[in-house]
């Protein structure tokens, strides 16, 4: 069968069809510009590359990877990203469906309470950044405000010590980024159907329960996204440190991605920077891969 | 206008995406879906004369609409020769047979207005602006469209649209028109009227119209001739007429007619002189013309009789007509429906509920046991493996 | 809103006050920080000292004018460069992602698959692993600095979210549309640009929203590469990160933000939507 209708197939979809031809332009452009620096990456990471162009890359094998694990201030960089991403991620979703919860009740207030809460995430992080670093550097706002409060004992540089700086960045990413989470959540609440509160309040559930049994299992989906997206967002994370501390005070928080940065372009070490880079794209595309597969099965459930 | 020549057409779709989609659809991989290869329509083979109103009808996923869609250009065909006027069209794209199709969902373009729906083919084919705007309002007449013309598709009602649909393939003054189920999305009572509309303009535009449909009342009301189909394979072509009186087998029987004839295993007896059908133990005689055409093949006897609503008697007076071919049933339903009354009844040694179709005044109780005429002249046999209709001439 | 919800509201409403007031402060709080912003950008450094949290009651425009005056700053050349980098990214981004994905989407091929989940692959990296390679090739080719490189490096990194959310739509779009176009005698370029592209339309501003907004806002991308002075980077040189003119500081936040500040107020629900359509699509 098949020969036969090759001999009379050809042509007669060819104009009805969408060529291939309509992929290319996207196709090249994202092949050149981001899958072939992927790989010229991982290429990298298995030389002691010093970015000079004279010089060839010597292959070095594993040696870079082997070195992450004695680099002392890779893992303060893992540790502060790690404490970021913990820290933003509970308070975020956390605060960010209890705010959904109660902007779903709140009337008229709902639009005002929203756009506001969502207008941080909409400006650039550079100029958040810096409201932030006015407000809470030693000669900034907060600091200002205690002084003519009389409340000397509070004045302090917020951004002095690695334990206060994280504290900051984790407050200013918290600020940036709960509208945001609050948003989906709202979407997710309101996906569940009222009668379903009705039947709860029937058969004699108080809130607790209607939280419980009805709000929580059905917004589940919306929970799992909220998490995964903040997850692999903090672990990122790269602006706000650069404008809040530049890694500071020392090195002390520095992420990932700054330690990245700085290995590379600061102290050219673009084989080593690129072999962090790619440990980071390991643990990222693993929580992307979590999310790719529960959001597909979310698709088939309904 | 031109005629259609279909030659041994085949469409097989490989065991891919693409089928699935067709399940979709309702199309046959529903039935065999472990199948590798799906043969949706096989052999098919066909003349459509010029200005013919030629309707497909069969269930859903008998291959009607693929072969519609073969003929339009949007599916390959994997085997086979397709002609239209003369030309053969395999390798010719859609825009280039000269075709207009209307699809079962309309598929008016929602972001251009009525007048740029029916406009848009002839705007493509570099028609001259004039000439355009007057077969667009000559279309808009015709189908009472001259209002709405600045509107778009989502502020026209489902009657309105399926008149676009139908504009938009009258301007291009095709060769051959296409319909794909046009009428489904409508009302009963719209589907009504609209089935006589594009009769008239059948008509009018003389041209060749091929229909799709699963609705035998559309195909039997509309077509000049009747395409039924199963399973990708034609079952039997004719006018609507000749599919009523002379069914090829069981299937086109039982598909055309409503309600649906009535067809039960029985068993035929010949002597020398007469023949008889024996129903649930119960002898009847057969019409000695009916019985001289039945083509029973040698040493069998056991058959499947067929028999419409309309040829089973009940009334007294009509029963007198009928002496020899009656047998005893149960009425177990009566629906009067003002011009006729169906009953619904249940025969000894039958395990189907029988039809009938009787008089508005007859008179018989439900659960009451009643005498049942059979006009054997009328009655259909059927062979009981094939199906296949063993009256001849 | 449904009856539904109507009842349910109603029933909750003993409750509704306490919720107010609790919403009503938490709004306040987050808006504390842009309040700063916006009302200290028109006082004096003095001023800000001693009352950051007062309106300007003296305004001053002294900041405003150093910002927009100062040769040494030319907040215009940012205002170009990010306005190229967001029109001509967004722009090329959205027709080059909106055709893929229609190829992706209507193609019977099974190769088309494994090609969409190529495209999606560029979801899950970190952008930080391509700068290394990308400043390599862009020094050796002499093509650091540049504007053009850097649009299409932008174009690159949105592609595949787009494709992503293109891809999804199209599939809601009956495919009778296009065989009727077929028919009707369009060539399938026509019909992408005739038919399918305007159909497009909800999507196509979603995306745009989005990538337009995150290209604008981007700050590590023309920072590494190129140097480029774009509203971001610009604003981080002059200000520098150890400076305490807060006056200043705030005068550049907020012209920088002005455009995005305007849009917002604009259209808030769409950038809402917009934003959070990647995550609701999932």
């Amino acid at each position: 069968m098949r020969k036969k209708g090759k001999t009379i197939r050809p042509m007669a979809l060819k104009g009805n069809t969408v060529s291939f031809g309509f992929a290319v332009p996207a196709l090249a452009l994202y092949t050149v510009l981001l899958i072939v620096p992927i790989i010229i990456a991982f290429g990298f990471s298995f030389t002691s590359w010093n970015g000079i162009a004279t010089t060839t890359p010597k292959f070095i094998g594993f040696d870079n990877y082997a070195a992450m694990f004695q680099d002392e201030r890779l893992g303060n960089a893992i540790g502060v990203t790690v404490t970021i991403t913990v820290v933003v991620v509970v308070c975020v979703n956390v605060f960010g469906l209890l705010l959904a919860m109660l902007l779903n009740h709140a009337g008229k207030m709902t639009n005002v309470s929203r756009s506001v809460f969502f207008a941080p995430y909409v400006l650039s992080t550079v100029a958040i950044s810096f409201i932030w670093l006015s407000i809470l550097s030693y000669t900034g706002i907060l600091n200002s405000i205690f002084e003519a409060l009389g409340w000397e004992g509070l004045i302090k540089n917020y951004l002095g010590t690695q334990q206060e700086a994280i504290a900051s960045i984790c407050v200013v990413e918290i600020w940036r980024t709960l509208g945001f989470h609050m948003v989906i959540y709202l979407a997710a609440l309101q996906t569940v159907p009222a009668d379903l509160y009705e039947a709860c309040t029937v058969d004699g559930g108080g809130r607790w329960h209607k939280f419980r049994y009805v709000t929580l299992p059905l917004i589940t989906p919306g929970i799992t996204i909220s998490l995964l997206m903040s997850i692999i967002n903090e672990l990122r994370m790269y602006d706000i440190v650069k404008v809040l501390t530049d890694g500071g005070p020392g090195y002390a928080t520095e992420t990932i991605t700054y330690n990245i940065v700085t290995q590379a372009f600061g102290n050219n070490m673009l084989g080593y920077s690129s072999a962090i880079a790619v440990f980071l794209f390991a643990v990222i595309a693993t929580v992307a891969i979590i999310q790719i597969k529960v959001t597909t099965k979310k698709e088939v459930e309904y | 206008m031109a005629g259609l020549e279909l030659k041994h057409i085949d469409k097989i779709y490989p065991n891919t995406e693409t089928k699935k989609k067709k399940r979709k659809k309702g199309e046959p991989a529903a039935v065999e879906p472990a199948q590798k290869e799906l043969k949706a329509v096989s052999d098919f083979n066909l003349e459509i004369k010029d200005k013919e109103f030629l309707v497909l009808v069969g269930p859903s996923g008998c291959g009607k609409s693929t072969t519609l869609r073969m003929i339009a250009g949007l599916e390959d065909i994997t085997a086979g020769e397709l002609y239209i006027d003369g030309q053969l069209v395999n390798n010719v794209a859609s825009k280039d047979r000269d075709i207009a199709m209307v699809f079962q969902s309309y598929a008016l373009y929602p972001h251009m207005t009525v007048f740029e729906n029916m406009a848009f083919a002839l705007k493509l084919r570099k028609v001259p602006k004039d000439e355009i705007k007057t077969r667009v309002l000559e279309a808009a007449k015709i189908l009472e469209l001259e209002e709405y013309l600045g509107r778009k598709p989502k502020a026209l009602s489902g009657g309105q649209r399926q008149r676009v649909a139908l504009g938009r393939a009258i301007v291009r003054q095709p060769k051959v028109f296409l319909m794909d189920e046009p009428l489904s999305n409508l009302d009963a009572k719209l589907r009504v009227a609209m089935r006589t509309e594009i009769a008239k303009l059948h008509k009018r535009l003389a041209t060749t119209f091929i229909y799709v449909t699963h609705d035998q009342t559309e195909a039997m009301t509309m077509g000049d001739r009747i395409v039924v189909m199963k399973d990708g394979v034609i079952q039997q072509v004719g006018d609507p007429n000749e599919l009523y009186q002379q069914p090829a087998n069981r299937f086109v029987a039982e598909f055309i007619g409503s309600p649906q004839m009535n067809v039960f295993p029985a068993a035929i007896e010949r002597t020398a002189n007469e023949t008889f059908a024996l129903i649930g133990g119960k002898k009847i005689t057969v019409n000695a013309e009916r019985a001289a055409k039945i083509d029973l093949p040698e040493g069998k006897s056991e058959v499947f009789i067929g028999i419409r609503p309309e040829d089973l008697y009940v009334e007294e007076e009509n029963l007198v007509k009928y002496p020899d071919s009656q047998i005893d049933a149960n009425i177990e339903v009566r629906e009067p429906l003002g011009s006729d009354i169906y009953l619904y009844m249940t025969v000894p040694g039958v395990d189907k509920t029988v039809t009938a179709r009787v008089l508005p005044t007859y008179d018989g109780k439900m659960d009451e046991t009643v005498k049942l005429a059979l006009d054997t002249e009328r009655m259909h046999v059927f062979d009981c493996g094939s199906g296949a209709s063993l009256i001849r001439g | 809103m449904s009856s539904n919800e109507k009842r349910l509201r109603k029933r909750i409403s003993g409750f509704s006050i306490t919720t107010k007031v609790i919403m009503l402060i938490a709004t306040v709080v987050v808006a504390i920080p842009l309040y700063i912003a916006v009302v200290n950008a028109f006082k004096t450094n003095d001023a800000i000292t001693s009352a950051p949290l007062a309106p300007p009651l003296q305004p001053t425009l002294e900041n405003l004018e150093y910002v927009l005056t100062n040769p040494n700053v030319n907040i215009g050349e940012m205002y170009f460069n990010s306005a190229m980098i967001a029109g001509f990214g967004t722009v090329g981004c959205i027709l080059l992602s909106a055709m893929a994905a229609y190829y992706l989407a209507r193609s019977r091929r099974k190769s088309s698959k494994n090609l969409y989940m190529y495209f999606l692959f560029g979801l899950m990296v970190p952008y930080v692993i391509v700068y290394v390679p990308l400043v390599t090739i862009f020094k050796y080719m002499g093509l650091m600095g540049n504007l053009p490189t850097l649009i299409f490096v932008f174009i690159s990194g949105s592609i595949s979210f787009s494709v992503f959310m293109f891809y999804g739509f199209i599939k809601t779009v009956p495919k009778e549309l296009e065989e009727a176009a077929a028919i009707d005698g369009a060539s399938p370029l026509r019909i992408f640009w005739t038919i399918i592209f305007p159909l497009l339309k909800p999507c196509t501003t979603t995306v745009a929203i989005f990538i337009g907004l995150s290209m604008w806002n981007d700050f590590m991308t023309p920072l590494i590469i190129g140097n480029v002075k774009t509203i971001t980077v610009g604003i981080y040189t002059a200000i520098g990160p150890y400076s305490s003119d807060w006056g200043t500081v705030f005068a550049f936040v907020l012209c920088g933000s002005v455009p995005i500040i305007v849009a917002y107020l604009l259209a808030q629900k769409q950038f809402i939507s917009g934003l959070t359509a990647g995550a609701l699509k999932g």
